[in-house]
C-alpha cells in the first residue's frame, strides 16, 4: 500500500483500527496470560507486548490488558497517582474510550474496570471488578538481582535469601527498612512479588481483597495477578514490622481526612507544606458529604 | 580491481561521494532549505548542536543537510567547524535559576511553587502516524498560526523565575550538600584541551557526556534505570528554556550577557545515602544544549551512578561511561573497520594455517 | 581416635553408582578412565569423567574423608552432593530426622532418590539438612554482605523472622569460631583468609544441619591458621555430634579429623577403610605412593 492509498483511507479514522486497538489474536494471548496468571497469583507470565501508540514506561502493559478485557459495555475509570484528571490517565482515557467506545467515569464504585498507575483507590472494590495496574519494574528481586534469567531461577526454586538478607542489612545500617514503594509481598505463600510502585500505604488493600488485581508490565513484557481473596503478606520481621507512611498528623486541607494517602505539595518559596487526598475522586466523594453534613436541611440518608 | 588500486583509487573515491549526492536529488523533490530544516527537525537540529558541541542551529541545519540526515555525520561535521574557530574565552557559570523557561516540570511533587508549566511537548499525545501531515500545502504553517491564536483565553504572563526545586530541598536539610564550584576557570578542565584521565574531575565527566552521544548515553542510563544499578530516580525537576551566557568584560571585570542558549536541564533525586552522617538524599545533574530531555536524564542518572562508591555495573564504572559514549569517536572507530586492514588479516591468515598444520587429534587407542 | 560402632546402623548419607561427565560421552568412556587408565579424560571422544561408579556411606556423628590429588573427583563429589552440579548418572540417598520444625523434609524424601527432584526440592533439603564450607570464602559468603548478614541467610531460609535473635544467635556462632562480635556488622571481604573461613563454618552450622561439607577449607592458609581452623572444626564436630564429610588432598588434615576415610583416584574410589588403618597399612597401590610421598 502506498501512500496514496493511506491517505484515502485515512478518510474514513475508524477504517484503520479493530475493537480496542489491539488485534484479535492480540487479545487471545493476552486473556490466556491473564488466565495462567490468576491460576499462579504472584506469578509473572510472560506475554509478546505489543507496541501501542503510548511510549514504553508510560503505561504500554495496563493498557494492553485493559484492552484486552474492556467490552463496549464496560464503564472505566483511569487515574495516576490517585488523580482522574492527571495528563497520564487523560490520555489514557481518550485513547481507550476512542477505540472501544466504553463509557467513562470518575467514581470508583460505579466503574467496572479502574486503570491505575502507583495507587490504589482509598475506596473498597467489591466482587466483580477488576483493577489494573501499571508496572514499570514487575521484577520484586531487581534491586538485589539485576538478571533476569537469574531472577526466575530465585522464584522457580523460592531461593529468596538475597531479598531477605536486603531487608535484614537495611535494619543493620539505618534500624528501618528503607524501601518507599514497591515494597516486596508474599503471596499465597508462595511468591514474591512486587505490587508496582504503590506507597506502603496500599500494600494492605491487596490482602483477601473482593475484588481482582492484575498487574501489567509492557516494557518488560510481564503479566501477574492477585485473584479475590488470597493471602498477601508484606515481608517484615517480628520486631521491624512493615510500617505505612506517616504524615506527621496532616490532614487532607479540602475535605479534612486524616485516613487517606496525602499528596505534600509545596506550597510557596519559603517550602511551606500543603496536604491533599491524592485520590481526588474519593476527595470529592468527601467534600460533598461534608457540605451534606453541615447543611441544616439534610438529605435522607447521608448521615455517617 | 579493488577499492585500493593505486590507478581508479581516486576516481572510484570520486565517484562514490557523487553517488551519496545522486542519491539525495534523483527523486526530483524540492531541495529543503536551511530554515525548514532549522525551524521543522528543530529536536534533531538541538541534538546534532549538542553532540556536535558547538551551538549553531543554521550550521547544525546544515550539516543535517549535508548529512542526509545522519545524526552522527552531522555532529561529526559541526565538530570539525568549530575545530577552526579560535577560543576567545570561557563564560561565566550559568544561572539555570535565571532561565526563561519554556518548560519546568517536577515529578516529585503534585504541585510546586511556579506551577507545574508542561511547554511544548509530545509526551501525552498518542503516537498515531498523522496522515494530514503528507497533505500540507504552502500556507499550511500560515493558517496553522492562525488557529493556534485565534480565541486565545487571556492568561497571567509566566513569572520570569522559577525557584529550583532542589535548592528548596537542601534548605530542608533533606539533599546531601555539595561543595559548590567556585567561578574559578583556573579550576574548570577543558576536555577539548586536555585528555581526561580516571578518576575524572567531576567538570571533565560532566563536559564529555554533555557532548555525548544521546543513544549511547540512553543505553547506559536505561541499563542503571532496569537494575544494573541504583534504581529509584525521582525526577526532582526537568527545565526546558532560554539561559543568559555572560562573559567577564576584560577591561571592566564586569560580566557582560553575549546572548542567551536554549538549555535542557534535569535533577535527578535518588535514595537515602549517609555519608554525611545524617540519611539524605542524593543528586544527579544533566544539561545539554537545545531541547533534549532523553540526554539530560540519561546524564543525570549517569552523573549520579558514576559516583557510586562500590561501582558494580557498567554504567556505575566512570570509565566505561565517559570512554564510549563520545558519538564522533565511536562512530568513527566502528566504522574504521571498514578501512583496508588486509596487512593484519595477512598476518592473521598465517597464524591460522599455522596453527592447522600443528594440530593433531589425538591418538587412537587400540 | 574412638571408632564408632558403625557397622550396625544406617547410613544417614548413601550413593550408589554416582558418575559425572562434561561432554558428548562414548561407549568407551567408562573403561578408557579410571584408577586403571592415564587420566580422567577419555581419549577417545575428550569427554572428561570426573567420577565414576562412586558408591559411598557415612553413618551419623562419623566424619568421612575424601583424599586424592587433583583431577581425582572428590570435589566434584562434594559438589554433587550438595546439588551444586547435577550427576550423569547414580542414585543419591540421604536419611534426614525431623525435628520440631515446619518442615516435613524427611517425611517427604528419605527413602527416595534425590537425583530427579526438582530444584525447588533439591534446595529445600539443602536449606534444611547441608552446611557447606568452600575452600574459596568467595563461593560461600556473600562479600558484600556483612558478616552477622551472611550468618542470618541461612536463619532466614529457615524462616527465622526475627532480627534480634538472629544477630543474637549470630554473634553466639562467631564467638564459638573465634571471630570477634564486634565484627558482626562488617563485611568478611576485609577480613584475613582464617577468619573468612571462620564466618564460613559459623554460617555452615547456623541452622544445626544434619550434614556438613568441607571442601578443602584449610588449603592456601597459613600452616599455624590451618591448624586452628582445623582445631575448631574437630571441636564443633563433637560438640555438635554433627555428621561431616571431609575433602582434602592433605593427609595431615585426613588423619586429624576423620575416622573413616576412602581415596579416589581418577574419579575412582580405589580404597575406603577406618582412617587410621588406611593410613598405616594402605592396601592400593596409589594409596601406598600417597602415604609415602607425604612430607
Amino acid at each position: 500500500m502506498n501512500l496514496k492509498d493511506w491517505k484515502d483511507k485515512s478518510k474514513n479514522e475508524n477504517a484503520h483500527y479493530s475493537f480496542a486497538f489491539i488485534d484479535e489474536g492480540a487479545k487471545r494471548e493476552i486473556r490466556r496470560k491473564i488466565l495462567k496468571a490468576i491460576a499462579i497469583p504472584g506469578y509473572q507470565v510472560p506475554f509478546g507486548s505489543r507496541d501501542m501508540p503510548l511510549a514504553r514506561g508510560w503505561g504500554t502493559g495496563g493498557i494492553q490488558v485493559t484492552l484486552a478485557l474492556i467490552g463496549p459495555d464496560e464503564i472505566l475509570k483511569v487515574i495516576d497517582q490517585g488523580a482522574d484528571d492527571s495528563v497520564n490517565a487523560v490520555n489514557i482515557k481518550k485513547f481507550v474510550s476512542k477505540v472501544t467506545g466504553a463509557k467513562l467515569t470518575e467514581d470508583t464504585l460505579e466503574a467496572t474496570l479502574v486503570q491505575t498507575r502507583h495507587r490504589i483507590p482509598e475506596e473498597h472494590m467489591r466482587e466483580g471488578q477488576i483493577l489494573v495496574l501499571q508496572v514499570p519494574i514487575p521484577e520484586a528481586l531487581r534491586d538485589v538481582e539485576a538478571s533476569e534469567r537469574e531472577t526466575r531461577r530465585m522464584h522457580a526454586e523460592a531461593d529468596y535469601s538475597a531479598i531477605w538478607l536486603h531487608l535484614y542489612e537495611n535494619i543493620v545500617r539505618f534500624k528501618e527498612i528503607t524501601i518507599g514503594s514497591r515494597y516486596p509481598v508474599m503471596v499465597n505463600h508462595r511468591y514474591i512479588m512486587d505490587p508496582s510502585p504503590i506507597p506502603r500505604w496500599d500494600n494492605p488493600k491487596l490482602h483477601m481483597s473482593a475484588n481482582l488485581y492484575l498487574f501489567g508490565a509492557g516494557r518488560e513484557k510481564r503479566i501477574y495477578a492477585i485473584p479475590p481473596y488470597t493471602s498477601v503478606v508484606c515481608l517484615e520481621f517480628e520486631d521491624h514490622r512493615f510500617r505505612v507512611e506517616d504524615f506527621g498528623g496532616a490532614v487532607c486541607q479540602r475535605c479534612g481526612s486524616a485516613a487517606t494517602f496525602l499528596d505534600e505539595m509545596i506550597a510557596d518559596n519559603s517550602g511551606r507544606r500543603r496536604f491533599v487526598c491524592s485520590d481526588t475522586s474519593f476527595c470529592t466523594k468527601q467534600v460533598e458529604l461534608n457540605a451534606n453534613r453541615e447543611h441544616p436541611l439534610r438529605a435522607a440518608g447521608t448521615g455517617d | 580491481m579493488g577499492y585500493v588500486a593505486v590507478k581508479g583509487g581516486r576516481e572510484a573515491i570520486e565517484n562514490a561521494f557523487k553517488y551519496y549526492r545522486f542519491l539525495q536529488v534523483k527523486g526530483g523533490s524540492a531541495p529543503l532549505e536551511i530554515e525548514q530544516i532549522r525551524d521543522q527537525l528543530y529536536l534533531a537540529v538541538d541534538r546534532v548542536m549538542g553532540e556536535g558541541s558547538l551551538y549553531a542551529p543554521d550550521l547544525a541545519a546544515l550539516a543535517l543537510k549535508q548529512s542526509g540526515g545522519d545524526t552522527l555525520e552531522a555532529a561529526f561535521m559541526v565538530r570539525a567547524y568549530r575545530t577552526t574557530q579560535p577560543r576567545l574565552c570561557y563564560s561565566l557559570p550559568l544561572e539555570t535559576g535565571r532561565m526563561r523557561v519554556i518548560r519546568r516540570i517536577s515529578a516529585a511533587f503534585k504541585d510546586i511553587p511556579g506551577g507545574q508549566i508542561l511547554g511544548p511537548t509530545p509526551d501525552y499525545t498518542l503516537r498515531l502516524l498523522n496522515f494530514r501531515l503528507a497533505e500540507e500545502d504552502g500556507l499550511a504553517h500560515r493558517k496553522a498560526l492562525e488557529q493556534l491564536f485565534k480565541d486565545l483565553p487571556d492568561v497571567e504572563p509566566l513569572p520570569d523565575n522559577f525557584p529550583k526545586i532542589v535548592s528548596i530541598l537542601r534548605r530542608d536539610g533533606l539533599l546531601i550538600e555539595r561543595d559548590a564550584i567556585r567561578a574559578d576557570n583556573d579550576r574548570i578542565f577543558d576536555v577539548t584541551r586536555e585528555s581526561i584521565s580516571f578518576p575524572a574531575d567531576r567538570s571533565a565527566a560532566m563536559q564529555a557526556m554533555a557532548m555525548g552521544e544521546t543513544g549511547g548515553l540512553l543505553a547506559l542510563a536505561y541499563s542503571n534505570m532496569r537494575g544494573y544499578g541504583l534504581l529509584h530516580p525521582t525526577i526532582g525537576e526537568l527545565r526546558v528554556g532560554y539561559v543568559p551566557v555572560e562573559v567577564k568584560n576584560p577591561y571592566t571585570d564586569q560580566p557582560e550577557v553575549i546572548g542567551d542558549i536554549k538549555v535542557t536541564e534535569a535533577e535527578i533525586i535518588y535514595q537515602m545515602d549517609d555519608a554525611d552522617g545524617l540519611p539524605k538524599f542524593t543528586l544527579g545533574y544533566g544539561l545539554c544544549f537545545g531541547h533534549n530531555e532523553t540526554k539530560a536524564i540519561s546524564m543525570a542518572v549517569l552523573d549520579r551512578s558514576t559516583q557510586t562508591r562500590e561501582p558494580r555495573a557498567p554504567s556505575e564504572d566512570q570509565e566505561f561511561v565517559l570512554m564510549h559514549t563520545d558519538g564522533v569517536e565511536s562512530m568513527g572507530f566502528c566504522n574504521h573497520f571498514k578501512l583496508p586492514h588486509y596487512v593484519t588479516f595477512q598476518s592473521e591468515l598465517d597464524r591460522l594455517r599455522r596453527a592447522q598444520e600443528k594440530y593433531e587429534p589425538e591418538g587412537l587407542e587400540g | 581416635m574412638r571408632i564408632e560402632n558403625t557397622r550396625y546402623e544406617q547410613p544417614v548419607l548413601a550413593t550408589r553408582g554416582l558418575a559425572k561427565r562434561y561432554g558428548r560421552g562414548c561407549p568407551s568412556c567408562y573403561a578408557l578412565t579410571g584408577a586403571d587408565a592415564v587420566s580422567n579424560v577419555c581419549p577417545r571422544c575428550r569427554t572428561v569423567i570426573a567420577c565414576q561408579g562412586v558408591s559411598i556411606d557415612l553413618y551419623p556423628k562419623e566424619v568421612l574423608g575424601i583424599v586424592g590429588e587433583s583431577g581425582s573427583g572428590k570435589s566434584t563429589l562434594i559438589r554433587l552432593l550438595h546439588f551444586d552440579i547435577e550427576p550423569s548418572e547414580g542414585e543419591f540417598y540421604l536419611r534426614i530426622e525431623d525435628k520440631a520444625t515446619k518442615k516435613n523434609i524427611g517425611t517427604d524424601f528419605n527413602g527416595r532418590n534425590l537425583v530427579p527432584l526438582s530444584p525447588y526440592q533439591k534446595r529445600q533439603i539443602r536449606n534444611f539438612a547441608m552446611g557447606i564450607v568452600y575452600q574459596h570464602p568467595h563461593l560461600g559468603l556473600r562479600m558484600n554482605i556483612s558478616a552477622g548478614g551472611n550468618v542470618a541467610e541461612r536463619l532466614l531460609m529457615a524462616n527465622w523472622r526475627n532480627v534480634a535473635d538472629m544477630r543474637e544467635r549470630a554473634g553466639e556462632l562467631l564467638q564459638k569460631t573465634e571471630v570477634p562480635v564486634s565484627r558482626l556488622d562488617e563485611a568478611p571481604r576485609n577480613f584475613s583468609g582464617g577468619m573468612q573461613q571462620r564466618v564460613q563454618i559459623a554460617k555452615a552450622m547456623s541452622n544445626r544441619p544434619m550434614l556438613l561439607l568441607f571442601d578443602e577449607v584449610t588449603t592456601g592458609l597459613d600452616v599455624s591458621v590451618q591448624a586452628r581452623v582445623l582445631d575448631l572444626i574437630r571441636r564443633l564436630q563433637k560438640e555438635l555430634n554433627v555428621s561431616a564429610i571431609v575433602v582434602s588432598h592433605d593427609l595431615g588434615v585426613i588423619r586429624m579429623l576423620t575416622s573413616r576415610t576412602i581415596v579416589m583416584k581418577n574419579g575412582e574410589v580405589v580404597e575406603s577403610g577406618i582412617t587410621d588403618q588406611v593410613l598405616e597399612d594402605p592396601q592400593h597401590s596409589y594409596t601406598q605412593l600417597l602415604v609415602s610421598s607425604a612430607l
